[in-house]
């Protein structure tokens, strides 16, 4: 029987959703047809309030090198062939990429542990997500635009929103990979850990936002992160 | 007003006037406006202008926030200093983005707030703002670079679903691009 691409485990009715694919999380065809059945058993279930959060990440070195370049021309040249106008996107486009934005409106904490390569599609997961915890290990980037594309999946919507507009042009306008420390420095990583930290510290944090009085709210994610830093500063 | 075309970028200088912009009939993506003295500018000009705008000169500081929260990108050699009062904070949130915008509010009102704004730059600046563009934009098409501006210009002035819209269409431009060459 073949390996699941997509594991997930609920625990506490926390969603731990974990990619663990050949060639480090490499984003096939096959892999999105894992990928999107499991978003949308998830999206379900975040309606229907059965899970609190939901943290992604990756098995092994990588959080995720992102679409399999071929696979996506293909992919991509097959939907421009049904295209009547510009703007007449395919149903599989339509809901390929919901299926990675809609993490950002959840209104649930949505979390993406990263360690090890997190570029392209697996970039704009993470940035989709409300937080991101980077392990030193972590590059990143939109590395698209080096061959001749841009990122599709919410990657520039997401960039410019969380990170501004100026940050936005360099890296996605650039498609150089950032390291762990530059990362952070830029607030695109919000906590950066120690190699193999991410996922634990994701863990924690999940845990002091959840346990926290207030209903959860997506745009004070900055505050959470703060009290959480300020609460285990020690260890 | 005088235009001069370098590879992927156009400068604009010797302007009085954001008024002067209207003329502007650009063949690249991105404008880099260096003024040599203060100049006025109306924000929804600025808002709507169909380029990158890229500020840059070695001190901003003389500048108000108002004029320089009016560019998608500003160089300098120094940081930006003002006052992170709560009248800023949503443009400021839009061109620094979500996390800095917490920093900016949660500091207590001072009058010597360093900013985000600024993309430091240092050496010769004509020289450094060259090669700060030139890393950018090298290797890519026109047609590419214009692509994603497009989407930049969405997200300064629309929606995130506008800019979400823009993502995928442009994208699909691309793709039919590349199947051309």
């Amino acid at each position: 029987m073949e390996e699941q691409m997509f594991i997930t485990e609920i625990t506490d009715n926390i969603a731990f959703l974990t990619m663990q694919a050949p060639q480090n999380n490499l984003m096939t065809a096959e892999f999105f047809v894992e990928y999107e059945k499991t978003m949308q058993n998830i999206e379900n279930l975040a309606e229907k309030g059965e899970i609190s959060g939901i943290i992604i990440s990756g098995k092994g070195r990588h959080f995720s090198v992102g679409a399999d370049v071929q696979s996506l021309a293909e992919r991509s040249m097959n939907d421009l062939q049904n295209m009547k106008s510009d703007t007449d996107f395919s149903d599989s486009h339509i809901k390929q990429k919901h299926l990675v934005t809609f993490l950002h409106d959840l209104k649930i904490p949505v979390i993406s542990a990263v360690s090890g390569f997190c570029i392209g599609s697996g970039s704009e997961i993470a940035i989709n997500s409300h937080i991101r915890v980077c392990d030193k290990s972590a590059r990143i980037g939109q590395p698209e635009s080096t061959f001749g594309i841009l990122p599709g999946l919410g990657g520039i919507a997401r960039t410019a929103e969380y990170l501004g507009l100026t940050t936005a042009f360099e890296i996605v306008m650039s498609g150089e990979l950032l390291s762990a420390q530059q990362a952070y420095e830029i607030r695109w990583a919000d906590i950066l850990t120690e190699k193999k930290q991410a996922l634990p510290t994701a863990k924690k944090l999940m845990n002091y936002i959840l346990s926290l009085p207030e209903k959860y709210d997506p745009l004070s994610t900055a505050r959470y992160i703060s009290g959480f830093l300020k609460e285990y500063a020690d260890e | 007003m005088k235009l001069t075309e370098k590879n992927g970028y156009t400068i604009i200088s010797d302007f009085d006037s954001a008024v002067e912009f209207a003329d502007i009939n650009a063949e690249t993506a991105v404008l880099v406006f260096m003024p040599e003295k203060s100049f006025c500018a109306d924000a929804d000009f600025m808002r709507n202008i169909p380029y990158i705008t890229v500020l840059a000169s070695e001190s901003l500081q003389d500048y108000s926030p108002e004029i320089l929260m009016m560019f998608d990108v500003r160089l300098a050699k120094e940081p930006y200093f003002m006052r992170n009062s709560a009248e800023y904070l949503d443009t400021y949130r839009k061109i620094c983005g979500k996390n800095s915008a917490y920093c900016y509010e949660s500091t207590p009102e001072t009058d010597n707030f360093q900013t985000d704004l600024i993309h430091q730059l240092s050496g010769n600046f004509t020289d450094a703002v060259d090669e700060y563009l030139t890393n950018i934009l090298k290797v890519k098409s026109d047609y590419q670079i214009k692509a994603i501006a497009s989407c930049l210009i969405t997200a300064r002035k629309g929606s995130a679903d506008a800019v979400l819209d823009e993502e995928s269409k442009q994208f699909y431009r691309l793709i039919r691009k590349k199947a051309e060459v």
